[in-house]
């Protein structure tokens, strides 16, 4: 009788345990360990005078932006965004989809040491590690645009950085990559590239930064040779500390151009944050070797950082004495779980 | 001349045998997200501990901007204090990146989130989104401002000092104990101070005083900000005047961080009075630690409740 009792407490207790237990151990459908989930949605509105032939004027999807972001395990932590934009050139249609960055972190590095690996935007500067919708106008500065692109210019490999310990912030970085960032680099080729950035921040108040900081790009142009491509930038910074919807102004200028000469460009832009939700902004850009400039000016309702609306007027000079000017219109929104932004 | 040789030599070697033990004795270097959780550290850590704090005092925790000069500070302690609940969701996890100290990532010891085993306030529950404002899905993260918490938070500290540094372990520990000690005894005269406007309805700026007014028996009858960090609407802020009116509400209680035009405008426009006050240690010069913010909370409302 005894052992009938404790027979039948056996099973009772396996099968509850197997009843609660199979919710998730069963079926694999815990969502506990779900990664941080996020989508940016970028609308855009553009009207050219003259019509222009790189962009049509109406209304599209600028970018619609998905990213992933979770603790892999101890030892990693990993970001995957992916974008979906109408396609760069005009031989396709319909929507495009781009792995932007899909890295890895080390985690267990001795201190100071960084070390991701996998597709990351390029840290070259300023401009070109931003995202579509981070970015301070609609469009990167013609100087960017010039040499990096429509978009910032991503590859796959490695980057090593360490944060030398000095009073101030110093990060010194180097990369090595494939070599097939947008068109810097000849895409035929075999060999990597390779490059590096050396910044430098300062708190000169509790209220303003300054930084200091010089990229170079380093990798085949073909077969027979090499580009390199070199920047400096600097970047003030002010936001009045002790009022969170307070004031806040940004000064940020970029300077680059490859070694031989072929292209260079640099821009100053101009960020200011008046009241609580509005900010206005201004900038001027050059595309050196093809004598075009840009100057652009921006008006943005900020009602809370998951959304904005950029009103923009954009002027373009060109070598031959024709002029374009652009307005563009963007809603900007961003839903889920979205990490935070760097300084 | 050889005796002066010898002296020199043999000081020379007390010198260096003592001047390591003296000048290069290990201190544990924290870093605290706030000033309230560094004073309770201080306390606890003693003279073991080398401390710095990254929000000041008079600024809105919600929503400092991620430094790299905050990681420099993060870059090589052994412990990272912070508030958790997501206060700080906005600027530490790039901090931490940008630190490169792996002995402070999640996980880790030396990564401590202070908000373990404190009772908490308003957990929201069925579906949140974010029509309700930036509201913390885990919970009200202001604990600190409820002393009671001060002192769970100070144990959850020299618990993990000592984790960290079991040598001095048991001096952690006398301190919590010498701190709960201190704490018990103001948080008693505290308390007899606060029966003069036990049961009192005020209104308030954000949703932030409730640890504290859950404490002291005030009750908060509505809100300036009917959703966390969205400025009000001019209409709600006409039905807002008009219920602190029909309520006889004397109080408008709002952080000396946020935008005080509007809750000036409240004040203005109805009979409430507004008190501006600070929410964490150093929100004034005067507020040097965890206990003098109690008293100077305690002091203000008594004095603005007599007047």
């Amino acid at each position: 009788m005894k052992k009938c009792c404790i027979f039948t407490i056996f099973i009772i207790s396996t099968s509850m345990t197997l009843l609660f237990g199979q919710s998730t151990t069963a079926s694999g459908a815990s969502n506990v360990m779900n990664p941080a989930i996020s989508a940016n949605g970028l609308f855009l509105g553009v009207a050219h005078n003259p019509i222009s032939d790189e962009e049509t004027n109406g209304f599209k999807i600028q970018e619609m932006e998905l990213q992933f972001t979770s603790i892999v395990d101890p030892f990693f932590k990993a970001d995957v965004v992916m974008a979906l934009h109408p396609p760069h050139d005009e031989d396709h249609h319909g929507m495009s989809i781009d792995i932007e960055e899909g890295y890895l972190m080390f985690q267990s590095l001795p201190r100071g040491f960084g070390l991701r690996t996998g597709k990351f935007l390029l840290p070259f500067g300023k401009h070109n590690s931003l995202h579509t919708h981070q970015t301070p106008f609609v469009n990167a500065p013609i100087g960017v645009e010039d040499i990096f692109g429509h978009h910032a210019a991503a590859d796959v490999g490695f980057e090593l950085s360490y944060s030398i310990p000095l009073p101030w912030y110093s990060e010194i970085l180097g990369i090595l990559i494939d070599g097939d960032a947008n068109e810097l680099f000849d895409k035929e080729s075999n060999q990597p590239a390779t490059g590096g950035r050396f910044s430098n921040l300062w708190d000169i108040s509790d209220n303003s930064t300054i930084e200091f900081g010089s990229s170079v790009l380093y990798g085949p142009k073909d077969e027979n040779s090499i580009i390199t491509l070199y920047g400096a930038d600097f970047t003030f910074k002010w936001k009045d500390i002790r009022k969170v919807y307070g004031k806040a102004f940004t000064w940020q200028n970029e300077f680059l151009s490859y070694a031989n000469g072929d292209h260079a460009g640099f821009y100053s832009i101009i960020q200011y944050k008046f009241t609580r939700r509005w900010w206005t902004s201004a900038g001027f850009s050059q595309a050196i070797e093809e004598k075009t400039s840009e100057y652009k000016t921006q008006i943005a309702f900020v009602p809370s950082e998951f959304s904005a609306v950029r009103l923009e007027l954009v002027y373009t000079d060109f070598e031959n004495g024709d002029a374009n000017i652009a307005v563009y219109l963007q809603m900007n929104f961003t839903i889920g779980s979205h990490p935070a932004h760097k300084y | 001349m050889n005796k002066t040789i010898k002296q020199i030599v043999i000081g020379i070697l007390m010198l260096a045998i003592f001047i390591p033990t003296i000048s290069f004795a290990k201190k544990i270097k924290v870093v605290a997200t706030l000033p309230d959780l560094a004073s309770i550290t201080e306390a606890v850590g003693g003279a073991n501990v080398e401390l710095s704090a990254i929000c000041k005092g008079y600024q809105d925790p919600h929503y400092l901007q991620a430094k790299p000069s905050y990681a420099r500070k993060m870059n090589n302690v052994d412990l990272l204090v912070f508030n958790g609940l997501e206060l700080e969701i906005g600027w530490l996890p790039p901090l931490i990146d940008v630190a490169r100290n792996p002995q402070i990532r999640p996980g880790k010891i030396g990564c401590l989130d202070c908000s373990e085993g404190i009772e908490l306030l308003e957990v929201p529950t069925g579906k949140i989104d974010r029509s309700k404002g930036d509201i913390h899905p885990l919970g009200n993260p202001h604990y600190t401002l409820d002393p009671r918490n001060g002192i769970k938070v100070a144990e959850t500290i020299a618990n993990r000092l000592a984790e960290i540094d079991p040598e001095n372990g048991d001096e952690y520990f006398r301190n919590f104990d010498n701190f709960k000690s201190m704490m018990d005894v103001k948080i008693y005269e505290w308390e007899e101070k606060a029966k003069l406007f036990k049961g009192l309805e005020i209104v308030t700026y954000h949703k932030q005083w409730e640890y504290l007014t859950n404490w002291l028996g005030l009750s908060i009858e509505g809100y300036l900000e009917n959703r966390p960090g969205i400025p009000p609407s001019p209409r709600h802020l006409k039905s807002f005047v008009e219920m602190i009116d029909q309520r006889g509400i004397q109080i408008l209680l709002a952080a000396n961080y946020v935008d005080v035009s509007q809750a000036k405008k409240a004040a203005d426009r109805s009979k409430a009075k507004l008190i501006i006050l600070p929410t964490l240690v150093k929100g004034k010069e005067f507020i040097k630690s965890y206990t003098d913010l109690f008293d100077y909370l305690i002091e203000q409302l008594i004095e603005n409740m007599e007047e």
